[in-house]
């Protein structure tokens, strides 16, 4: 599972080393096996695709993808506390009061995603979505922490707790959530109107190319048709020459440009 | 307030807080259905992704040094987009991506309930921390689309648990 974790993206590497960590302390025949079989598993597999692809696997995997914002990691690391504060302090509480769940997998793998969160942080498209895997070990984490309460005092507390987070959690999610659905509802006219004129032109010209214009590559998927070309704008003037030249070799009929979705002729 | 009144003060916090956590539940469940049955974009990053499961299901693979057309940035592995682009009732460009990410979704709740049960034999702190899980930030707002994360985060917690 691990190991087809990595294939969906290589920075899913937090769980196979937690998991080693976890296992060094007591059976390190174990950790090594399970750290020998996933390395097989998605280094083997990562040298495959290499080949199969001719080196450009790993050429994609990094593609404006290079580390350039070294603040950014603050910022990540510190969202969980801003964004689910009474959780966060529920769990600092256990820590404080069960010494042992320091020492539990699920600390470790909560160390090591939010370490991969961190590093992986660096790159400047980087969002709310490399935080997952912490919440997910997070999660766990919990799962230990409410099947080992101590006291009944600390059950009241964590009620208290549990109540300020679900209190806030409303607010909060509701608000993150109307805000999406507006931009959602917003987009559709751009969309419908791009799918009206790419029903039309889809007619004399099947072989069409999409460029800067999201409704409009979201239009021709809509027809069930990929758009060729959809580099990262770092590489808008290689995009531009892959055009011109698909122009003139007449291997696609038309590039339309923008948000009008206007011809583009090579200029 | 006499310490008893006080305990049960405090118990109902528990109930209520369980309750609120349910209500917001069902809340993140029905955008996700309705962001499911949306035959657009409802994340930007998700054209990108939806255009890659396009070029497999085409027949292209969508790995190249972007020097020919298809030219298009793919940062990730093969597994999800793979999965996406077999026909399993497609009726829109999104529907498989989106359906695959809560489907993660729900295996990454079967992780706690199982994570649960091994340690006390009751599944009862699984669903308080599948709960919590939903209130992230990262969950709610990315569990559901057609993006890679949430299958990525269900293989690396089953394989952990």
């Amino acid at each position: 599972m691990m190991v087809l974790a990595f294939h969906v993206k290589v920075t899913f590497v937090a769980a196979p080393i937690a998991c080693c960590l976890a296992f060094w302390q007591n059976q390190r025949h174990r950790a090594m096996a399970i750290g020998l079989l996933w390395a097989v598993g998605a280094l083997g597999g990562l040298a495959l695709l290499q080949w199969w692809t001719k080196g450009a696997y790993l050429f994609q995997a990094q593609l404006a993808n290079t580390p350039s914002l070294w603040t950014k990691p603050i910022d990540m690391l510190t969202r969980p506390l801003t964004s689910s504060p009474f959780w966060m302090l529920a769990l600092l509480f256990f820590h404080r009061s069960q010494r042992k769940l320091l020492s539990a997998p699920e600390s470790l793998y909560c160390l090591c995603s939010l370490i991969v969160a961190g590093v992986t942080s660096t790159n400047p498209g980087s969002s709310w979505n490399y935080l997952m895997e912490f919440y997910g070990a997070i999660a766990l984490l919990t799962v230990r922490a409410l099947n080992s309460l101590p006291t009944k005092e600390l059950t009241w507390q964590l009620g208290a707790l549990l109540l300020c987070h679900a209190l806030f959690s409303l607010l909060h999610t509701s608000y993150f959530m109307a805000k999406d659905v507006q931009k959602v509802i917003a987009y559709v006219p751009a969309y419908q109107r791009a799918r009206s004129r790419l029903a039309v032109l889809l007619r004399d010209h099947p072989r069409l190319l999409i460029f800067g214009s999201s409704a409009g590559m979201d239009a021709l998927l809509s027809f069930g048709k990929a758009n060729l070309l959809d580099l990262p704008d770092e590489l808008a003037e290689r995009s531009q020459a892959l055009m011109r030249q698909a122009l003139q070799a007449g291997s696609i009929d038309m590039v339309l440009f923008g948000d009008d979705l206007k011809p583009w002729h090579g200029r | 307030m006499s310490l008893r009144q006080s305990v049960a003060l405090l118990k109902g916090c528990q109930k209520i807080a369980i309750g609120l956590m349910v209500l917001h539940a069902i809340g993140v469940l029905v955008v996700w259905v309705w962001a499911l049955s949306r035959p657009h974009m409802v994340e930007p990053i998700e054209i990108r992704v939806a255009n890659l499961i396009a070029l497999w299901r085409e027949g292209y693979l969508p790995y190249g040094f972007a020097d020919r057309l298809p030219a298009v940035w793919n940062p990730y592995g093969f597994v999800y987009e793979w999965l996406c682009s077999l026909r399993w009732g497609t009726l829109h460009p999104y529907w498989n991506g989106r359906l695959l990410s809560i489907m993660a979704a729900m295996l990454t709740a079967l992780c706690l309930l199982l994570w649960s049960h091994q340690q006390t034999g009751s599944i009862k702190g699984g669903v308080v921390a599948t709960l919590l899980l939903l209130t992230a930030k990262p969950i709610f707002a990315f569990g559901h689309l057609c993006r890679v994360d949430m299958l990525g985060v269900a293989l690396s917690m089953l394989g952990f648990v």
